[in-house]
């Protein structure tokens, strides 16, 4: 595709996505259209480090909850708007990302899984359990919506455009980061982090960028939680949360840009297509994940090539067909 | 109260000791970690209630036969989940054990409600006491129970030629399958007593708590801190190193704060990590090339 065509299929996508809740769609399905996008900028964040880099984090959900905590408590505490809370809660966010990402230089794949679970286990406890700070087990409750001078985003559908904003931004920068220097030495650290060390990449420092950058994601879209469900409590933020993020990423395909977009929309939009399921639905969840992680190890982006040849010789088929005719 | 506190401290331990034998045994066998390995001790505890206290099963009897339904879960879990995967990445081996985990989990909310149950006492509410220390049976039980099964264990691998066959896979599958050993069996067997022994942590930790879906989840992930304690792969460390988070739990709990008691093992264990990688027992940690 030349740089035309893409710039016409992005705006394409915007408009569609900018236009697409105004039509019909009632205010339950665009309640969930948010929370899919708030799980694509968590999906997509986690892509840093465990897709692009290939270091394992359980701990997505706790830079979800940092972020979320950040700006609930900047705004309540200190009067700040939410429009200076949301880059903030992201940079608190960072620096627990910065800190997490120590220990990934001295051990790797299943030690560095379990410190990461400890780490988001420590910080739902110091969450829940810090009354003076947090409002300990009681929660965070009346966290402000945002305004905008007089107009306050207290409808799903006014919180849908900001929402589709950051995910724009999120899906920018990492289409941004994929094809630049950090991404390609990312890339050879998944390959092999001796390698890359080898090759000049200063692996310590990208491995720590990639926990900064997931954590900075995660932040963002703990701010978008906070001020979208205006309660928040500590134990949302717990392991199985990391866990769907996870599967989210995998069920997508790691390591690409629309592998964790298709894994978070699907995967938040599934329970209400598969509604007849429910109790059972969870239980099937989890066989399906174990099933495609054997069948499609890649995730279900490894079907696009396939889509896309099918739809191509579809088209040709149809051209060849309509020239016969004449 | 000291010498309570230790008896209740090494209970906890040795039922942190089973499940992390369990997971020592699998990582030195096929090198991989299954964070699932707790459920096996939830499945256990709560199929164990059901016999036991629902269906007035002898405890002997319903002891034997949930250890062994579970045991068959764990050749299910080997042949639809390990096996599949055996070659394939660590990051998709271990999401897959993250579906395995949801399915346990999602599974035993279906069967048995999201209550939480109480497992009856089998020692009906009895305490020993010796002068001014009062002693919880239960307690005692676990111990002996666990250093039995300790030393059977060691028995087994050791002075039996099965437990030879199944070292010998753990060392190098290639040349034991040249020498004869069937190693797909040892494979299973392998799965088969690290569920046993989750099983049996489940059965034994079931009187001390409340039943719940997320019981076996943190015995499994304070096993495997214990293990990383006691040096990863060596089955004395884990051993030591499940003691020794089970008296720091309980001494941490009385004396300091109960609260973060869950934070205990992490705590304890990013410690280690940080300043003795290799643990108590183990060798060095760092990535291998």
């Amino acid at each position: 595709m030349g740089r035309r065509t893409r710039c016409a299929v992005a705006v394409g996508v915007v408009t569609l996505l900018a236009v697409f809740p105004l039509v019909g769609v009632g205010p339950y399905y665009i309640r969930l259209l948010n929370l899919a996008g708030i799980y694509v900028i968590l999906t997509l964040g986690l892509n840093f480090c465990v897709g692009m880099a290939g270091q394992i984090s359980y701990a997505q959900a706790s830079f979800f909850g940092i972020g979320a905590y950040a700006s609930a408590l900047l705004t309540l505490k200190t009067g700040v708007s939410f429009w200076a809370a949301l880059p903030l809660s992201a940079l608190v966010a960072l620096v627990f990302g910065v800190l997490l990402g120590l220990p990934s230089l001295k051990v790797g794949r299943y030690y560095l899984a379990i410190v990461t679970i400890g780490f988001s286990e420590i910080v739902r406890l110091v969450l829940l359990n810090w009354k003076e700070v947090t409002y300990g087990a009681e929660g965070v409750k009346n966290i402000p919506v945002p305004t905008i001078g007089t107009f306050t985003l207290n409808t799903d559908l006014r919180y849908y455009y900001l929402v589709l904003t950051i995910v724009l931004f999120a899906v920018f920068v990492s289409i941004r980061i994929v094809h630049s220097r950090i991404g390609r030495a990312l890339h050879a650290i998944r390959m092999s982090d001796l390698a890359a060390e080898v090759m000049g990449v200063n692996t310590r420092y990208y491995k720590i960028l990639a926990f900064a950058l997931s954590a900075f994601f995660g932040g963002l879209a703990g701010s978008l939680i906070a001020h979208y469900d205006t309660y928040l409590h500590a134990n949302s933020f717990n392991f199985m949360e990391s866990a769907k993020i996870l599967c989210m990423l995998f069920i997508g395909g790691s390591g690409s840009i629309e592998g964790p977009i298709i894994g978070a929309v699907g995967l938040t939009l599934l329970p209400e297509w598969l509604r007849f399921l429910k109790d059972y639905y969870m239980a099937i969840y989890g066989v399906g994940v174990v099933l495609l992680m054997g069948v499609m190890p890649s995730g279900i982006r490894s079907l696009i090539p396939q889509l896309a040849r099918f739809v191509q010789r579809l088209f040709t088929n149809k051209q060849r067909a309509v020239r016969s005719e004449h | 109260m000291v010498i309570q506190l230790i008896v209740n401290g090494l209970a906890m331990g040795f039922i942190y000791a089973l499940a992390a034998l369990g997971v020592v045994m699998l990582y030195n066998a096929l090198g991989i970690v299954n964070f699932a390995q707790g459920e096996f001790a939830t499945l256990g505890a709560f199929i164990a209630y059901s016999l036991i206290a629902e269906m007035g099963v002898p405890y002997p009897l319903g002891f034997v036969v949930t250890v062994m339904i579970v045991a068959a879960a764990g050749v299910l879990f080997e042949r639809i989940v390990y096996r599949p995967l055996r070659h394939k990445h660590f990051l998709t081996v271990i999401v897959s054990t993250i579906g395995v985990m949801i399915f346990f989990r999602e599974f035993e909310r279906i069967v048995w409600k999201p209550i939480p149950r109480f497992f009856p006492d089998i020692f009906e509410g009895r305490l020993i006491t010796i002068g001014n220390v009062v002693i919880v049976p239960q307690h005692v039980f676990i111990i002996g129970v666990a250093l039995v099964l300790m030393v059977s264990l060691y028995l087994f691998l050791n002075k039996t030629s099965v437990g030879a066959k199944m070292r010998a896979t753990a060392q190098d599958q290639e040349t034991a399958s040249l020498m004869g050993v069937d190693v797909e069996k040892m494979i299973v067997l392998t799965f088969v007593i690290s569920a046993c022994l989750g099983a049996i942590a489940g059965v034994l930790f079931a009187p001390i708590f409340f039943i719940t879906i997320d019981m076996g989840g943190t015995v499994g992930l304070t096993a495997f801190c214990a293990s990383i304690i006691g040096g990863f792969g060596s089955i004395p460390g884990a051993i030591c190193g499940a003691l020794l988070l089970g008296l720091v739990e309980v001494f941490g709990a009385a004396y300091v704060s109960s609260v973060y008691k869950p934070a205990v093992a992490f705590m304890l264990m990013i410690a280690f990590l940080m300043f003795r990688p290799r643990g108590i027992f183990g060798e060095k940690v760092s990535v291998k090339v």
